[in-house]
């Protein structure tokens, strides 16, 4: 069963990379640079976690976030040099990251998911 | 009522002439009595420095406030010419300006910085007047001059306050900017250090790894061009440094450090050009102008439906006009009257110093451009008018 992640972000070159390096046999990996076809794959496929940009064209994470389903994992990569509230966010990632960090909380998210889908079983 | 005041403009004209006729005939006939005369030089003793020199500018008489500003005895003046109190700051061009008038039988006036005794300088406005003879040719001159030292002062700490005032503001500016910078400046950033990080990983495949090196060229060209409209913020000096500049680039430089703020507020800025003349300017603070102008506008439409600003520039004959429009729905005309004045602001408290759009003119009057709030437009419209670059500083 594949890990679902949906990746927002506007920068296509960004998306490119999260495509390049998360082609894990383990993971469904879909990127958007447009906040509306993200909200409505969301909908229609549901995913286990979303990352997402802070600044999107014409809208923010934090207008976005309303329009997702609460109990899905939101985490945010952030290029601001203000620290962000987490409220809403499971994790914030500051840009400019490195993909040995991502590499790392998807892994624990990727056990962390199966280790609660044999606890379910 | 509009007969009547015609009538009424026309009287108080005809009124003026015969008046001033009248003016004229006494002065005259007044100038004419030796009393009238000598009280009117007593007057100019109490309150100016006077004194009388030769055709070759040899001090034959002088009055006490002359001495008593200038710190010199009597006996230290008489028969040296001016330049025991030249202060040194003024070229010989201004003194040969001064000869050329005064020797061709014309008064001339000007504000000259002279040195006391004691070697600290002091500003005159003076008239210096030449007295003919019977052929009409200068036999003497009379200089008249009136100390302006105070106002001096007053006006070089106005000045020292402008650039306080001006640093202050770039500071401000700059505060804003610097979030929004390395937020533009963080994104390609990232690009470059994930990319570069995936390179390994392509190294079979140079179709791939070529793609991926571009894009790494990519975002090092979007940082090298945002550093670019930051280096010129990094000028020490307060010297305004004047040239002649293209307002596309300016504006386009404005553009790129406010597209942080556009963004993170959604708004749409776009610029549109027909201009081909040049202006001369001080790019930085004309950049700052164009900064300020940018994000008043998009606060200004932050709770809009709508969120644009359309920057147009065109010429108009011997002017390169600049608009800044935005879509908010204009100012209400109690903004209108105060909107230039030091510390007058629409933001709330705590997001505007108010300071924006009064030095914006102080820097556009600087360049002998202009800023209004253009009326009759739907929305918010602000013309900025440069004169055109002329020839011989192009040539410069």
């Amino acid at each position: 069963l594949q890990f679902k992640i949906v990746y927002l972000d506007d920068e296509e070159a960004l998306c490119q990379i999260f495509e390049d390096n998360f082609d894990w046999p383990e993971l469904s990996v879909k990127t958007f640079v447009d906040a509306e076809a993200a909200i409505q794959e969301i909908a229609e496929h549901s995913a286990d976690l979303m990352f997402i940009d802070y600044r999107l064209k014409g809208t923010t994470a934090d207008q976005v976030s309303k329009r997702l389903p609460a109990n899905l994992p939101l985490v945010l990569l952030t290029g601001e040099l203000n620290p962000m509230p987490e409220t809403q966010f499971l994790r914030i990632f500051n840009k400019p990251f490195r993909l040995k960090e991502l590499e790392q909380f998807l892994n624990d998210a990727i056990r962390e998911k199966a280790s609660s889908s044999n606890i379910q079983k | 009522l509009e007969l009547a005041l015609g009538v009424l403009i026309t009287l108080c004209v005809l009124g003026a002439l015969i008046y001033g006729r009248k003016m004229a005939r006494f002065v005259r006939s007044s100038f004419r009595d030796a009393a009238v005369n000598k009280r009117i030089l007593d007057t100019l003793n109490e309150v100016a420095i006077v004194t009388f020199t030769d055709k070759n500018g040899v001090i034959t008489e002088v009055n006490d406030n002359f001495c008593r500003i200038s710190g010199f005895e009597r006996k230290e003046l008489v028969g040296k010419t001016h330049r025991v109190v030249n202060s040194g700051a003024h070229d010989s061009a201004f003194f040969q300006e001064m000869w050329s008038a005064i020797a061709s039988g014309k008064s001339w006036t000007a504000d000259i910085e002279n040195r006391k005794k004691t070697g600290e300088h002091y500003f005159v406005r003076t008239v210096i007047s030449p007295i003919l003879d019977q052929d009409g040719r200068p036999d003497r001159y009379l200089a008249i001059r009136f100390d302006i030292s105070d106002q001096k002062k007053a006006e070089q700490s106005l000045d020292a306050e402008r650039v306080k005032s001006l640093r202050n503001a770039k500071f401000a500016s700059l505060g804003e900017m610097c979030a929004g910078v390395a937020h533009e400046i963080n994104n390609p950033l990232g690009i470059i250090s994930g990319t570069a990080d995936l390179l390994p990983k392509f190294i079979d495949n140079k179709d791939k790894l070529r793609s991926r090196v571009a894009t790494i060229q990519d975002a090092c060209e979007r940082i090298a061009k945002i550093v670019k409209s930051l280096r010129k913020f990094s000028r020490s000096d307060e010297k305004a440094e004047r040239a002649i500049c293209s307002i596309s680039d300016v504006v386009d430089d404005a553009i790129v450090l406010t597209n942080a703020k556009a963004k993170r507020h959604s708004t749409v800025v776009t610029f549109k050009s027909t201009s081909v003349q040049n202006i001369w300017c001080d790019e930085i603070e004309i950049e700052q102008v164009l900064v300020n102008l940018i994000n008043n506008g998009i606060d200004a439409v932050k709770n809009q439906v709508e969120r644009w600003l359309l920057i147009s520039s065109f010429d108009d004959g011997a002017a390169v006009v600049l608009r800044v429009i935005d879509s908010g729905p204009g100012l209400s005309k109690e903004s209108q009257l105060r909107l230039f004045q030091p510390f007058f602001t629409t933001k709330p408290v705590g997001h505007g110093t108010g300071l924006g759009l009064s030095i914006a003119r102080g820097i556009l009057e600087d360049h002998k451009a202009t800023i209004e709030l253009v009326q009759g437009e739907p929305n918010t419209c602000f013309e900025i008018r440069f004169p055109v670059a002329e020839e011989q500083k192009i040539a410069v």
